[in-house]
């Protein structure tokens, strides 16, 4: 395929956020940034499911899990502990990242979708105990308190069980508090733009390189000395470290979390997103993000004025995603992309160019 | 707090609640199979796990709650209604499988994964727009509702319970079995069924010696879809019925599949029957807050001891003596 | 195959574009013919997922009043307008959706949502924007602590089990066993029992949870046949509790058991069938309102709002639309009282006292934002396969 010169990862860096900061002149309503900002919690969470899926050949079923760890550790902390929300978000991130190589490290030393299995029951466990909790919490925490002679009176955090947790306080600098829609949507893209960065850098970088091979052949990489396993719990880890992150801006953003929005049905949607994007394209995630979050903004718009549409709404999503997934199978990103591409070199060497299995050259050309 | 320990002392030993718990867990477990060895028989001959196949089961249910016993249905009787509901979902199942051929030949299986759970989404939502909502009543195979055996009280000491054996019970474990044998017999004596074995062995081969991978694939998926459809008409009359009964269903019958090891068909079987019984006890022993947890639990410590699956397991146990 | 993919975007471009269009032209036409300027509130309901048996008869509900008032001329002649959304039983959405009425359709009030989750994902901003919001959803936490911008419609828990540990007391039953859905529901149920369980000099000895798809209680039960309970509280919504009710009896547990008025509705006799039989709990009057004495003040009410559906739908009218008739009525006697300004409305709603509607007499102050008290239940047996009122 042709290659592009000048540093993409840049160009597209700046484009980014140019368009970041112009988008709320074009975008004249307020209430659409809404949206927008829902679309950068997702994409960080989604750029490092897409690195998993892309580069590490894994499945995470169970996303919304390291979600929820990011939400919940920054809701308790910031409600009940009196910290900061700036302390909490990296104490959750930190919980995901260690939670991630514990589960991630049985798995991803053997070959196949191992991963997948364990994310998917990982994801019930962490649901199960987030509705739970309250109840009968500290079945393992009493017994640690009784270990190390806590008084009986130790706060305990709570998780509000299937009521959820409300008033989480919005983050704040000093005393500007990041209230409106606009203040949202710059501090979520803010930090979008920061982890698409950071992966981007990590593509191009020898891990990057490590991380290609592997995806292409595992084979091959070992016999160069590429530590597959280690590589690949990393990138796990990475991915659940802005997974945790994005759950911290969401609960942050919304002020109120309760266990339905951490569910399975999340964790595939977050699949869902990484696949209709691209894999392997660390834009595709913004695009698969994009993509869910305006099509069911959309439907819900459609259905507030043809009422008897809504009822179609679940129907209209999951045709949708079947007809992307049939006719586009590498996404969007790489569906586009080959087609440009293929109109750029006319039609004499089209079909071989544009199958779509091979798609780590978005990033880096 | 008074948590009520001297229950649990007392519990334990106690022969008819076993026995109960046996019952209820084999029941409950003899769906999960079921389940799961639908997830083993696509899984086998695609690669693919299919996210719909607790869709199967409501199909089957909702559809014989509807011929059989909705106000403005048929009111057939559940003789000819069972097959009619398992023919629809097969339908179904090979409209999924049809539609999977194309992108089957060249997307990656993460794809094709997802294009299973858009039609799970699918199905639910035409689903609730077809039978609405609100969880339904399901008439239950025979009239009979069930049988207390109180066992002798030389086994039990005094004041014990008697064991309910119901019926509809009897008939899930029944039927559950009887799919087990078709199926048995399926793969080793009839050619397609030998055709869909030798496909999920080595697909290409397959294809070179003359077998038409293609219907091989709706095969196996209107097969699951039957096999989903009995599972989901068996169970509704306990369980009730309603459009989103198939997703828990269907996540634990995977967590069977792979405990069994994913596309080994005896092993799903034991693993959905141990799963059903495990989750029986551990509510009533342990914690039933936690017991959704268990299937899961269980399933992650498989994953790490023997990730080939139970069976896998003690086939090596047994290599190594 | 790569012939399809190119026009496949436009494929589906092209009829959301028109779909688009033609939704802008139906909402200026339709806004268009009225003669005085309508009055617009919005409406959020779980139509759609989980929490659609709970949202679904609440839209019916506003639809029907809706085209009720505007056929007797409206809130003194300003036709009523009422902007829907589904959230789709998503806090996102429902987030998203409140945005929309706040912002973009510039709605005087908002009813609903459905769902105590789904409700408070949007109260941050609801009290930001100062727009008064009548929620469907049961969860104390809406009200409590009182949000001045927040109120709702539906019984809270508090009495419901008030109620239900009051009939305990009555009956002399010392010991209690609990078993609850694992949702908001059943988590609410179970606190609050657990709250006024000592007031009621009541114990809870056994503790039990049940999946909102389980199929099967009776691992659960075989615990609570064990404790030494002298009566069973089961707190769900259906399918569950008519599981539980089925197994009791299968399982020859003779202890009587006592319910929410989760299962309020003819479905749970449906889905229980004899096992229903006995079964106690604290129902809205609208279960029994033909058998209530005419003296009592919502009989008129409850009795015209169930024709009405009954008529219009075709199906039985049951308290979850009474939510959402509730919340409708709330904000149009506010409307018709101080005009279409969100402040005055807030407070009017704050000062309605002795509104006669579904759920009950509502009596809003400061400090209560649900504006009930205990007796908007009724405790009612299941004899023969229909409601008795107990007494």
């Amino acid at each position: 395929m042709s290659r592009v010169r000048p540093s993409p990862t840049l160009i597209s860096v700046l484009l980014g956020i140019a368009l970041v900061a112009l988008a709320p002149c074009v975008v004249t309503n307020s209430y659409a940034l809404v949206p927008l900002t829902f679309i950068a919690i997702y994409t960080i969470l989604v750029i490092g499911l897409n690195m998993l899926m892309g580069y590490a050949g894994q499945v995470s079923l169970g996303h919304a899990a390291f979600f929820a760890i990011g939400a919940y550790t920054s809701a308790i902390l910031s409600t009940q502990y009196g910290c900061s929300p700036w302390a909490a978000m990296p104490a959750g991130m930190a919980l995901a990242g260690i939670v991630a190589l514990l589960v991630g490290m049985p798995c991803l030393r053997l070959r196949g979708h191992y991963l997948a299995m364990a994310t998917l029951g990982f994801g019930m466990i962490v649901y199960i105990l987030l509705m739970e909790w309250p109840d009968s919490p500290p079945l393992l925490l009493a017994t640690l308190g009784r270990l190390l002679h806590l008084p009986a009176s130790t706060p305990w955090p709570f998780t509000g069980g299937a009521s959820g947790l409300p008033d989480i306080p919005a983050l704040a600098i000093g005393s500007f508090v990041f209230h409106t829609n606009l203040q949202k949507f710059y501090l979520t893209w803010a930090f979008a733009i920061l982890a698409l960065l950071l992966c981007a850098n990590i593509v191009n970088s020898r891990v990057g390189r490590a991380l290609r091979a592997v995806h292409g052949s595992e084979a091959a990489a070992a016999t160069l000395g590429v530590n597959i396993a280690a590589y690949k719990i990393h990138v796990f880890v990475l991915s659940a470290i802005l997974a945790a992150l994005a759950g911290s801006l969401y609960a942050h953003a919304v002020g109120f979390i309760s266990p339905p929005t951490f569910n399975f049905i999340r964790s595939v949607d977050f699949v869902v997103m990484v696949v209709i994007g691209g894999m392997a394209s660390i834009w595709g995630a913004v695009l698969g993000a994009g993509t869910i979050v305006l099509l069911g903004n959309w439907l819900q718009d459609v259905g507030a004025k043809f009422p008897r549409l809504a009822e179609f709404d679940l129907i209209i999503h999951s045709a949708i995603l079947i007809l992307v997934m049939i006719f586009m199978p590498a996404g969007i990103v790489c569906t586009a992309r080959d087609a440009v591409l293929r109109r750029l070199r006319g039609r004499a060497t089209a079909p071989a160019a544009a199958a779509p299995a091979h798609s780590e050259e978005v990033a880096t050309p | 707090m008074t948590e009520p320990v001297y229950a649990r002392k007392r519990i334990m030993g106690n022969l008819p609640d076993i026995l109960q718990l046996l019952f209820t867990g084999l029941a409950v477990g003899s769906i999960y199979a079921i389940i799961a060895v639908g997830f083993t028989v696509i899984f086998s001959s695609t690669q693919v796990v299919n996210f719909a196949q607790g869709e199967f089961v409501m199909i089957g249910a909702m559809v014989s709650y509807w011929l059989v016993g909705a106000e403005h249905g048929p009111h057939l009787p559940l003789l000819l209604a069972l097959p009619l509901a398992v023919l629809a979902a097969m339908l179904v199942g090979s409209a999924l499988g049809w539609v999977l051929m194309r992108p089957l030949k060249d997307a990656s299986v993460t794809s094709l994964i997802i294009i299973t759970v858009g039609a799970s989404m699918l199905m639910h939502g035409v689903a609730s727009l077809l039978w609405g909502k609100d969880p339904v009543a399901v008439a239950p195979f025979s009239n009979t509702s069930g049988y207390s055996l109180t066992l002798p009280a030389a086994l039990t000491g005094p004041h014990a319970y008697p064991v309910y054996i119901g019926t509809q019970e009897l008939w899930v474990m029944g039927l559950a079995a009887l799919v087990v044998l078709a199926l048995t017999f399926f793969f080793n004596r009839t050619m397609i069924g030998k055709a869909m074995r030798a496909v999920s062995v080595n697909r290409h081969g397959a294809r070179l010696i003359g077998i038409n991978v293609s219907r091989v694939v709706v095969g196996a998926f209107a097969l699951s879809a039957a096999i989903g459809a009995i599972a989901g008409a068996a169970i509704a009359p306990i369980s009730m019925a309603s459009y989103g009964m198939g997703t828990m269903l269907g996540l634990k019958g995977f967590a069977a599949a792979i405990v069994g090891g994913l596309g080994n068909f005896p092993g799903s079987i034991i693993a959905g029957l141990l799963l059903g019984i495990m989750e029986n006890f551990s509510a009533t022993y342990l914690s039933s807050q936690y017991k959704d947890a268990f299937a899961f639990i269980i399933l992650l410590g498989v994953l790490v001891i023997s990730p080939q699956g139970i069976v896998a397991l003690f086939r090596r146990r047994r290599a190594s003596v | 195959m790569k012939r399809f993919q190119v026009p496949f975007v436009p494929a589906l471009v092209v009829p959301a574009i028109v779909a688009l269009a033609l939704a802008g032209v139906a909402l200026v036409s339709s806004t268009a013919q009225a003669q005085k300027t309508a009055y617009k509130i919005g409406a959020i309901f779980d139509v759609t997922g989980p929490a659609s048996p709970l949202g679904t008869p609440e839209q019916e509900t506003v639809k029907m009043l809706v085209k009720q008032i505007n056929a007797k001329g409206g809130i003194d002649g300003h036709p009523l307008e009422v902007v829907y959304y589904d959230n789709g039983s998503d806090e996102a959405k429902s987030l998203m959706a409140m945005k929309k009425l706040i912002e973009a359709d510039k709605v005087l009030a908002i009813i609903g949502p459905s769902q105590t989750g789904t409700t408070l994902a949007g109260a941050q901003t609801v009290e930001t924007a100062n727009i008064p919001l009548v929620s469907c959803a049961a969860g104390v936490g809406i009200v409590e602590p009182v949000k001045p911008w927040i109120f709702k419609t539906a019984q809270s828990d508090v009495h419901a089990v008030k109620k239900v540990l009051d009939y305990c007391q009555a009956k002399r039953y010392a010991r209690v066993a609990l078993i609850t859905v694992a949702n908001a529901f059943g988590d609410s149920g179970k606190k609050q029992v657990e709250l006024q369980a000592r007031g009621a000099r009541v114990s809870v000895v056994a503790r039990e949870s049940f999946g909102s798809n389980d199929t099967d209680m009776k691992a659960q039960l075989m615990r609570i046949r064990q404790s030494n309970a002298q009566a069973v509280i089961c707190w769900g919504t259906n399918p569950g509790p008519a599981i539980v009710a089925k197994n009791m009896k299968e399982l020859g547990i003779r202890l009587p058991l006592l319910m929410s008025h989760g299962i309020a509705n003819r479905k749970f006799i449906e889905l229980a069938g004899p096992a229903a039989e006995g079964v106690i709990f604290p129902a809205g009057k609208l279960l029994i309102a033909d058998t209530l004495p005419n003296t009592d003040p919502q009989k008129r009410v409850l009795q015209a709002y169930a024709a009405d559906f009954k008529k219009t739908y075709g199906k039985e009218a049951d308290t979850f639309g009474g939510h959402a008739y509730d919340a409708l009525m709330l904000v149009c006697r506010a409307l018709r009282a101080v005009g279409p300004d969100k402040a005055k409305l807030r407070a009017e709603l704050e000062k309605t006292k002795g509104f006669v509607g579904i759920s009950g007499v509502f009596s809003f102050s400061a400090k209560d934002h649900n504006g009930l008290n205990e007796d908007a239940f009724a405790m009612v047996i299941i004899k023969n396969g229909d409601w008795t009122r107990l007494k």
